[in-house]
């Protein structure tokens, strides 16, 4: 009975379809870059004002730790989220679970594309049809998924090496900006800073898609260190944008400003443009759809592998969800709520690591034990 | 599958019957057919159109009428013609009196024939490249036959390892079909999966080698071409010592080599030819001109229709003042003006040089003057338009010119859609395009993605030659050192 | 063949569905310039100018529309102004919004409001406050080349960039607003008959306009709240006037005590020349330099000082020296900052030096 295979035979990869280890790193680090970054700050900064810097560091640790820990579950069983649960709570309890995660990451994607949209109905189009552009994006998102992981690992790279460069345009806010807001005297308590800090570990989402993808690794072993980097970039990033804003916001101000980072770019002046937030938001879709493509992607594999459906089918289906899905949700309270609930659940997910870490653990001490 | 069954029926109803493809060829007025009579009674049959009848006259009559002869071996020792064959074969007789052997046989019963080349080559002389000429360099071109192109090519290369292998294609057309690659170099694989192709290729006729390309490329239905063809003798020796496969195509005055990528598109042959920084500033205008081409117009529509703000306050004056008055909006203008300037292209290139010229000008400056005086254009969008014209010109292989033609116009309705975001959208369905597309089984998004740090020396910047130690990465080459770069690169000391 | 014409179908509906509701930009009426003024407790009165493009020969000329209308918010106003005019108006451009004095006095937070929710807005625009009305202001004509909004922008950006004029736009403006120790100001513009001018620095008490600075005393200003590099100042010295061209003025701010008893000190540091002095025998050299240094200082600080203890008996905080004792000693009370703003000690200490005297001794 406990003698389980420990490589299931379905979660082999192809050869030709694996991607080198130094791709962990895009993959990671373009999960973790979505729309959150783009009006963060004020979600932190209502928690930690000024202070919230020290809380994305320690939330950035935190994930780190976290990372390293799906590594390690994942080393020893050699396999995916699917094989883990089957190791560790049995073929129907593990499928639900594995079942429920999809659920999650499906979710995660509804929520990046709804809220993108929402970014372009407030910032660009008030009157975007919106059954129209959903519709045209999602059978976009739909091609780009069909290409299958390594299209889609292309897509993460091109992401970031295109939008790392808009890290520069940073220089404007910090230049407008007032740097004694910077100055470091910490008024917050330890408890306002986790506070700001669990808020802050919801724009670090993502790593756990590690758990679906970690088969089509090449030598996982050597990803591990480019996962981390990539973690290391995310909170970088994440960093600057945060550190700009509060330069160039008054701390009061950054709680009324929902998204700081396209406020930002509304400075941004060249002599032949003006205004960047428009192309800072199309040049965002870069970041957006691998995004999301990745999410619906690992969303979709899931049930591939409990139910040995055809992927193809899964996607069509999660599409057609997230069609109906944006379609209904309407309202920016609905939109809130579901934000809500989506990094409530992404919470847990994270939270629940550890103890899948720790299950996994003494499964394996009481194997040895036993042998 | 469908391929083999019938060349398997056409070769059987000529088997072992040499006359039944004769009497086909009877019915031309160009094949000479006729009994030698004298010392030796034999059957002489050619085709006068491609065959030298010199050699006939200078060396196989006097042979015959001079001795008395019993057999074709006989004949053959005496004839002073190199490759001199005996075949029974139809298929190969056939064969080589349709490439214009000259066919010797003791009687017309016999299936015994002596084959004797005498091909005569009339076609063009070497010339100079035209559509990929350079300022310095080399100056020959390839022609439309086949043995001057790979002699083009292996007087470039004094390699024993220069492996030519040579392909029928063409049900109708038997075009012969000439794989290039050097051994050693060029992997294996490559050049298998090149060779099985074209023996797949199941069509009529192939007449130029853009068949070629269309039928043996990985994705038929792209608009990204993922052969890169050329018409110069050096770079096609460049490609090969890169490892690369190379298809020659008789009667094409083009060659094919892949696997490539897309920036290989970009690179002109000057690249190598100029100092490495001149060679990356001029790559990197190609590139930005490229990119202008495709995006000014659709940004145009974009800004104007539904981003206003973006127009820095000075330039809005300008924009305005050039678009009031204008009958349409900026979408309908700028497909108007992009079709005229289509419209002048393609009537260019089907009129003779010096006429397309002169179509060039008055079509250029006669029509656009008057298009923006008689206010239906605005005269900011025609210098745009004439602009990304003229950089869709810089790129340096025509193949891809046509490409970046096509490409604009999703940008230009995704503009009018949504905006930037629209062109945002065009981009990313073009990138995951791209990022799917492989050339022979081999990425063509390289290096991007996957990304080669290696090959980005020569990708979008030249490195200079010593930079250049290792073959490019895309090609898989079996041996992929060019050089050893550590005794190039030492570092002396000053005054050493 | 019957998906390329399924193709053409879908990118025919494309454009058709993009041209639906779509203006291009000649096709809107770009208000570059808006003022609101006062008109009774709950009403504006809005007025905006529009600039007419032609082609051809009328290209250099300038022609504007001007158009108002009164409401009861800002965007009734722009409904009521919209009511008069063929083409839909379209205030992402917006380069300058002037505010009536009556208007600014009675408060400006529903105009901020929707200043800074707007996303069509720039945050690099100018606010102004019109010593007067702001109508009078965009209602007059003064160039032949410019139209209004260009030339009342580039007059307050140009003294801004090359003079004394502190800087200021829409952002600046929001930052103070909202922050907590600190309170905003903007340029207070006057037209004369057919000129306009910058009459000097309008300064806020949360949203309520309450003070100005003469233009004379914005050097002073400007070298309290930012490092510039160009600006000049006459002073009187042993019955002369000179003047010191300023080519590089640093401020530092430093806090020192403690969070309720803070001291604060200003460091001035500048660095310039003296291009024109009234008696021409006077020598530049040596020891007369350095005297004119130390009156230079003397008078800086007496004014700036002067200018600092207005402040405090007004209770208002341009300086932004709450927010700066937020950030460095932390848990600020925005009450108890109220309380003893006006009483804290602010040191001034004024370090000039003068480089050159021009090319001629």
């Amino acid at each position: 009975m406990n003698k389980i295979t420990r490589s299931q035979p379905d979660a082999n990869v192809p050869e030709n379809l694996l991607v080198t280890p130094l791709f962990a790193l895009f993959l990671i680090n373009a999960m973790q870059v979505g729309v959150g970054i783009l009006g963060f700050e004020s979600y932190i900064a209502k928690d930690a004002g000024y202070d919230s810097w020290l809380s994305i560091l320690i939330a950035g640790a935190g994930i780190h730790l976290l990372l390293w820990m799906i590594y390690q579950i994942l080393h020893d069983t050699n396999g995916d989220i699917v094989s883990v649960h089957r190791e560790v709570f049995g073929k129907y309890l593990g499928g639900f679970l594995s079942f429920i995660f999809s659920i999650y990451l499906f979710l995660l994607s509804l929520v990046v594309f709804r809220t993108f949209i929402e970014v372009i109905q407030v910032w660009i189009f008030p009157r975007l049809q919106l059954w129209f552009f959903t519709a045209v994006t999602l059978l976009l998102i739909f091609y780009l998924v069909h290409g299958g992981f390594r299209l889609i690992t292309g897509l993460c790279v091109i992401s970031v090496l295109l939008t790392l460069p808009l890290l520069l345009l940073k220089f404007f806010p910090i230049q407008a900006g007032v740097v004694t807001n910077l100055y470091p005297h910490i008024d917050h308590s330890i408890l306002e800073l986790l506070k700001a800090a669990k808020t802050s570990v919801l724009g670090f989402l993502g790593i756990e898609l590690l758990f679906v993808f970690y088969p089509f690794i090449k030598n996982p072993n050597n990803s591990k260190k480019w996962a981390h980097y990539g973690v290391f970039l995310t909170i970088c990033i994440y960093m600057v944008s945060a550190l700009a804003s509060f330069i160039y916001f008054s701390e009061k101000q950054l709680e009324q400003v929902t998204w700081a980072t396209i406020s930002l770019w509304k400075i941004v002046e060249f002599p032949f443009i003006e205004r960047f937030e428009y192309i800072g938001v199309a040049i965002w879709l870069y970041v957006v759809i691998p995004n999301i493509c990745l999410a619906l992607w690992a969303a979709s594999r899931i049930p591939k592998r409990i139910f040995k459906v055809k992927q193809i089918y899964a996607v069509a289906c999660y599409c057609v969800l997230l069609y109906i899905g944006s379609i209904l949700l309407n309202e920016r309270r609905e939109l809130e709520f579901l934000n809500t609930f989506a990094n409530w659940i992404g919470f847990y997910i994270l939270m629940y690591i550890p103890v899948l870490f720790l299950l996994k653990k003494l499964r394996g001490i009481r194997r040895k034990a036993d042998e | 599958m469908v391929r083999e069954r019938r060349s398997r029926n056409q070769s059987n109803s000529n088997q072992g019957n040499v006359h039944s493809f004769y009497k086909a060829l009877k019915e031309s007025n160009d094949f000479e057919i006729y009994t030698l009579t004298g010392k030796t009674s034999c059957v002489i049959s050619y085709l006068s159109t491609i065959s030298e009848i010199k050699t006939l006259n200078e060396s196989i009559l006097p042979t015959l009428k001079g001795k008395e002869f019993q057999s074709l071996e006989e004949i053959k020792a005496n004839i002073p013609v190199e490759n001199i064959r005996i075949s029974e074969k139809a298929e190969d007789i056939k064969d080589r009196v349709l490439n214009g052997h000259i066919a010797i046989q003791m009687s017309q019963k016999d299936k015994q024939a002596l084959l004797i080349p005498a091909f005569s080559t009339k076609g063009r002389k070497v010339g100079i490249p035209e559509v990929e000429f350079s300022v310095v360099g080399p100056k020959e071109a390839f022609v439309e036959s086949l043995e001057v192109n790979v002699n083009l090519i292996r007087k470039r290369l004094h390699t024993p390892n220069l492996i030519m292998k040579e392909v029928k294609v063409g049900t109708v057309t038997s075009t012969r079909v000439a794989v290039l690659y050097i051994d050693g170099i060029a992997n294996p694989k490559n050049v298998q999966t090149v060779i099985q192709r074209l023996k797949d290729i199941d069509y009529d006729q192939i007449i130029d080698s853009s068949f070629v390309t269309q039928m043996i490329a990985d994705n038929s239905n792209s608009p990204f071409p993922q052969l890169l063809d050329t018409e110069r003798p050096d770079r096609v020796t460049e490609a090969l010592v890169e490892g690369k496969v190379s298809v020659l195509v008789d009667g094409s005055p083009h060659a094919l080599t892949c696997p490539t990528t897309i920036v290989e598109f970009f690179a002109a042959s000057d690249d190598y030819f100029l100092p490495w920084h001149l060679a990356t500033v001029f790559r990197l205008i190609r590139l930005f001109a490229v990119i202008f081409s495709v995006l000014s117009t659709p940004l145009y529509v974009a800004i104007l229709t539904h981003h206003h703000e973006m127009i820095p306050e000075e330039l809005l004056a300008t924009i305005i003042s050039s678009r009031a008055d204008i009958p349409f909006p900026p979408i309908l203008e700028v497909i108007i003006l992009e079709l005229a300037i289509e419209l002048l292209r393609e009537a260019g290139a089907r009129l003779p040089a010096k006429i397309g010229q002169t179509i060039g000008i008055v079509g250029g400056i006669v029509i656009g003057t008057a298009a923006v005086d008689a206010g239906l254009t605005s005269n900011v969008l025609l210098i745009i338009v004439a602009l990304s014209a003229l950089a869709s010109f810089t790129t340096p292989v025509y193949q891809i010119g046509n490409t970046i033609r096509l490409i604009r116009f999703p940008f230009i309705i995704g503009a009018q859609m949504w905006g930037l975001v629209g062109v945002s959208m065009v981009m990313v369905f073009y990138i995951g395009h791209l990022i799917k597309l492989t050339s022979i089984g081999n990425p063509f998004f390289a290096p991007l993605y996957p990304l080669r740090f290696t090959d980005l020396k020569d990708a979008f910047i030249r490195l200079p030659f010593d930079k250049q130690s290792k073959r490019p990465v895309q090609t898989r080459p079996v041996e992929s050192t060019r050089f050893d770069p550590r005794e190039t690169n030492k570092k002396r000391d000053i005054d050493e | 063949m019957n998906r390329l014409y399924l193709l053409f179908i879908v990118s025919f509906m494309l454009i058709l569905s993009g041209c639906a509701y779509s203006y291009s930009v000649e096709d809107r009426n770009i208000i570059q310039i808006a003022g609101y003024d006062y008109v009774d407790e709950d009403r504006i009165k809005a007025t905006v100018s529009i600039p007419q493009f032609g082609r051809g020969e009328k290209k250099g000329t300038s022609t504007e529309l001007t158009k108002s209308a009164v409401g009861k918010s800002v965007k009734e106003v722009h409904e009521g102004i919209q009511r008069k005019l063929s083409k839909p108006i379209s205030i992402g451009k917006l380069e300058l919004s002037i505010y009536g004095e009556e208007l600014a006095r009675n408060g400006l937070e529903e105009i901020i409001d929707v200043l800074s929710r707007e996303p069509e807005i720039g945050r690099n625009i100018l606010l102004a406050i019109a010593d007067g009305k702001a109508s009078d202001i965009i209602e007059t004509q003064y160039s032949k080349r410019e139209d209004t909004a260009k030339f009342v922008t580039g007059m307050i950006k140009q003294n801004t960039m090359h003079s004394n004029f502190p800087d200021t736009n829409l952002h600046k403006f929001l930052f103070a607003f909202y922050a907590q120790g600190m309170d905003a100001y903007l340029p207070l513009v006057k037209s004369e008959g057919d000129d306009v001018k910058l009459e000097g620095i309008a300064f806020f008490k949360a949203g309520k306009f309450v003070h100005t600075v003469p233009f004379d005393k914005s050097f002073i200003f400007k070298s309290l709240v930012q490092n510039f590099k160009k600006g000049t100042k006459g002073i009187d010295f042993k019955g002369e006037h000179v003047v010191l061209e300023n080519i590089g003025s640093q401020v530092t701010y430093r806090v020192e005590g403690t969070r309720t008893n803070p001291v604060f000190k200003i460091n001035i540091k500048m660095n310039g020349f003296v291009n024109e002095v009234e008696n021409i025998h006077l020598k530049l050299k040596g020891k007369v330099v350095q005297d004119i240094e130390k009156e230079f200082e003397k008078h800086l600080k007496r004014e700036s000082e002067a200018m600092i203890s207005k402040f405090q008996e007004i209770g208002i905080d341009p300086l932004g020296l709450g927010n700066e004792l937020k950030n460095r000693r932390g848990k600020f009370s925005k009450r108890e900052w109220k309380e003893m703003y006006p009483r804290i000690p602010i040191k001034i200490k004024v370090d000039a030096e003068i480089i050159e005297s021009g090319i001629s001794a």
